[in-house]
This record gives C-alpha cells, sequence and structure tokens, in this order.
C-alpha cells in the first residue's frame, strides 16, 4: 500500500477510471474500490460494536449499591424528647420552652449534612436544657435526586417512625452523620429497618411503620405545604436547610452556635 | 484566489479531529470520575423520567469516552462525526429547553451541573462552545480526510484525495 502513494496522480486516475470499469464489467467488487467498500463497512461495525459495549458496559458497571452497613451514631451527650406530629413535622425539646425555631431540612441535601456537622452538639444542648423548642420538618424535596429515587421520603418517613417510637433523636443524627451521596443510592427500607432495631426501637412496631410508609403521606403534605411558608419568607429561591424563628430567617449556617445565640437573643428581647 | 491544497485541509481535518477527540475525552472522563454528580446533573434538566435519568446518566460518560477514543484513533471519523452531531444536537436541545423553561440549573458538561443560583446560569456560553463543537464535527462529516488517523491506513491512501474540493 505504501508504494502506491509514490505514483502520480494523472496516472493513477486514469487507472482507478480502467479498473472502476473492468470490476462493473465483471460484475464482482475486487480491486481498490471493492476493498475500501469492504473496509468502509468493517469499520463502521468496528465504531458500533465499540460504541455499543462502551454505553452497555457503562450501564452495567453503573448499577448503584447502597452504602453499606448502617451503623448507629454514638450516644449523644445531651438528650431531648421528640414526637411526631400531624404534616411530616417532629417536634423536639421541651413542650414549655419559651423560644420555638423551624427547621426545615431533607435527609439527602448535602447542606443539611454541614449545617448538621456544623451545629448538631450546640443544638442538642439547647433542646435538652428546655430552652428551646425545634420543629423538624422533614421534607422530601429531593427525592428524584437519588438513584433509584425516593430516598428523600423513605428516610423521613423513617425518622418519623423513630419518633413514634421515641428514638428520634439518635436516628436523625446517624441519617445526617453517615449521609449517602446525592445523585447515589440511599439507604434501602431494609437498613433503615435494621438501623431502628439497633438505636432500640421495638423491632416489631417500627418495622411496619417504615414498610408500610405510615408517614409518608404526612411528610408528603407537609413538604407542600413547606413550599408556600418557604416562598413568603425567601421567595422563589428557598431551599434546604431553613432555620426559620418567628417567620424570619435564622443565619445558621456558618454559625455552629445559631441554637445557643438564638435562645440567648430571645431571651434579651422578650 | 487559490483554492487551500489538500494538505492544508488535511491539517484542519486533523486538528477538527483532534479537538473533537479531546472534547469527548475530557468531558467522558470528567463525568467518569463522579458518576453520582452525573446523575444529579442530568437529573437537572426535569426531561426525562426517574428510570431513564439513571440509563442516561450511566451510558453517557462512556459514550463519550468511545466516541473520543475513536476519534483520537481516526477510525471510521466520518461515521464518528455524524454520531457526534446527533449527540450535540440532543445537548443542545436540553439546553434550549432548560432556558426556554427557566430552570436554573449548569449544564454539566464538563463536570459539575446541577442547580445553581438564579444568574449564575451560563447558557449563551454554553450554547456557543457546544455549537463550536458541532462544527468540528460538521466538517468532519463534509471531509473526514485527516493526518495520523487509523483510517488512512486502511483506506490505502492515495497521494491524490479522492474528493476533488
Amino acid at each position: 500500500m505504501v508504494r502506491s502513494v509514490q505514483v502520480g496522480g494523472a496516472e493513477r486516475n486514469a487507472r482507478k477510471r480502467r479498473q472502476q470499469e473492468a470490476a462493473k464489467a465483471v460484475g464482482k467488487a475486487r480491486g481498490a474500490s471493492g476493498n475500501s467498500t469492504r473496509n468502509a463497512i468493517v469499520i463502521g461495525v468496528v465504531v458500533v460494536v465499540v460504541i455499543g459495549l462502551a454505553v452497555i458496559g457503562g450501564v452495567l458497571l453503573n448499577q448503584k449499591e447502597a452504602p453499606t452497613a448502617l451503623q448507629p451514631a454514638a450516644e449523644s451527650a445531651s438528650s431531648y424528647d421528640a414526637t411526631v406530629q400531624s404534616g411530616g413535622v417532629v417536634v423536639a425539646g421541651a413542650k414549655d420552652a419559651p423560644v420555638t425555631v423551624e427547621v426545615y431540612e431533607d435527609f439527602l441535601c448535602p447542606a443539611c449534612g454541614m449545617l448538621f456537622d456544623q451545629s448538631h452538639k450546640d443544638v442538642e444542648k439547647a433542646l435538652a436544657s428546655g430552652k428551646l423548642k425545634a420543629r423538624f420538618h422533614l421534607i422530601n424535596m429531593l427525592d428524584s435526586q437519588s438513584d433509584p429515587p425516593g430516598y428523600s421520603l423513605e428516610a423521613a418517613n423513617a425518622a418519623s417512625c423513630a419518633a413514634e417510637s421515641g428514638k428520634f433523636q439518635r436516628y436523625y443524627n446517624t441519617l445526617f452523620e453517615k449521609q449517602p451521596e446525592e445523585g447515589g443510592a440511599g439507604y434501602t427500607t431494609d437498613q433503615l429497618v435494621e438501623l431502628g432495631k439497633k438505636v432500640g426501637a421495638p423491632a416489631d412496631k417500627f418495622g411496619r411503620c417504615v414498610r408500610r410508609g405510615t408517614y409518608k403521606n404526612d411528610v408528603q403534605q407537609g413538604y407542600q405545604k413547606a413550599q408556600q411558608d418557604l416562598r413568603k419568607i425567601y421567595g422563589d429561591q428557598f431551599g434546604t436547610p431553613s432555620v426559620v424563628h418567628n417567620g424570619r430567617p435564622v443565619e445558621a449556617m456558618g454559625n455552629p452556635h445559631w441554637a445557643s445565640d438564638l435562645v440567648a437573643k430571645s431571651g434579651k428581647d422578650s | 484566489m487559490t483554492k487551500p491544497s489538500g494538505k492544508t485541509l488535511d491539517i484542519l481535518g486533523t486538528l477538527a479531529r483532534l479537538g473533537l477527540a479531546a472534547v469527548w475525552l475530557i468531558s467522558g472522563g470528567v463525568k467518569v470520575a463522579d458518576l453520582n454528580q452525573t446523575y444529579v446533573a442530568v437529573s437537572a434538566y426535569e426531561l426525562l423520567p426517574a428510570g431513564a435519568v439513571s440509563v442516561v446518566a450511566s451510558a453517557m460518560p462512556f459514550l463519550e469516552l468511545a466516541l473520543g477514543a475513536l476519534l483520537l484513533a481516526g477510525l471510521g471519523t466520518r461515521l464518528v462525526a455524524a454520531l457526534s452531531i446527533v449527540v450535540l444536537l440532543a445537548f443542545i436541545g436540553a439546553l434550549l429547553q432548560a432556558w426556554v423553561r427557566g430552570l436554573s440549573i449548569d449544564c454539566g458538561c464538563f463536570g459539575g451541573g446541577g442547580q445553581v443560583a438564579e444568574g449564575e446560569t451560563q447558557y449563551p456560553l454554553e450554547l456557543a462552545r457546544d455549537t463550536a463543537f458541532l462544527l468540528l464535527a460538521v466538517w468532519l462529516v463534509i471531509r473526514p480526510r485527516s493526518l495520523f488517523s487509523a483510517d488512512a491506513v486502511f483506506d490505502g491512501r492515495r497521494e491524490q484525495p479522492i474528493e476533488t474540493r
């Protein structure tokens, strides 16, 4: 093939024409033009196969697996009580606490995970002290962001079940401490049930609550209402986490002591 | 005015081919490095049902890498360029619908992706970029000849180009 490159242009074209005529006369694709047609077809097949294998391989290899082994977070230094209310809200802290704060969170939301890492110790202390009551709005804003979708709803439901069984604090802490990645698989229903058992929730009652999705409707309705409420306060660009006191936003991100600051400030104002 | 010589056009074709190869390899490589983020990016277009998002987000990085590798080798350049056009048109269509619908997202074309604050979107830039890549692919469909390509080996490349342009 290398030698043909040296041949002069006009002679080559003339020879090519003669070859094409000969090939047509014989009715068979032999010679230079036939080979290049065959080569083109072979190359075309190779291209399609390479792309096909890459795509199929990618889809098969990328079966998302749930993060492994959901071990409970450590017991906290200060503990508080929590009860589940209608509308996907879990109320934590003393019922007669002077300061009430609304906390809107999604268990898949990475920023909520960051806020937890930053401030949960302070929040737990404030809740345990009886001076703060926190109404956790566990919303499923990011349902579509897990693969398979729906982890936010499952987790919010499970946390509500944990509150019903009196084990909210440690369950909530675990789900944020061991938060799954956005775009990845969240914990499975089985894993969420297992976690409840590990933190001491009554196995049958908790398992039924999680698998039946007892609080899923509440969570979804709560999310609808949260959207309305948050739009009034933040406009269209609301998100999670959102911390609200007396209808006004609280600057929580970047302030690990936002909870105790809020309690102190409210004490001065009243 | 003389037409550019076959050799000059071959060099331009080589630049187009290697340029488009680099686009696909980098774009695909960044996506493979963080498949969860790719899922978030695809999901943000709010275009596909959930099951399809998963398949598309899994397949796309490897499709891009395959297109890039084939262009780098220069194997089946015209066909791969034609496929590139189809893929790029799909990307441009997705971006346009996001823009028109008022979604506030990052294209996720070279990593990243997902929601961004309003005012941080860069639709015109992203569309211009994709259009430029599209033009590279169009060139290669019209004139797939380039230097240092596997195609040249299999064509039994002659001194004169077959197409006279």
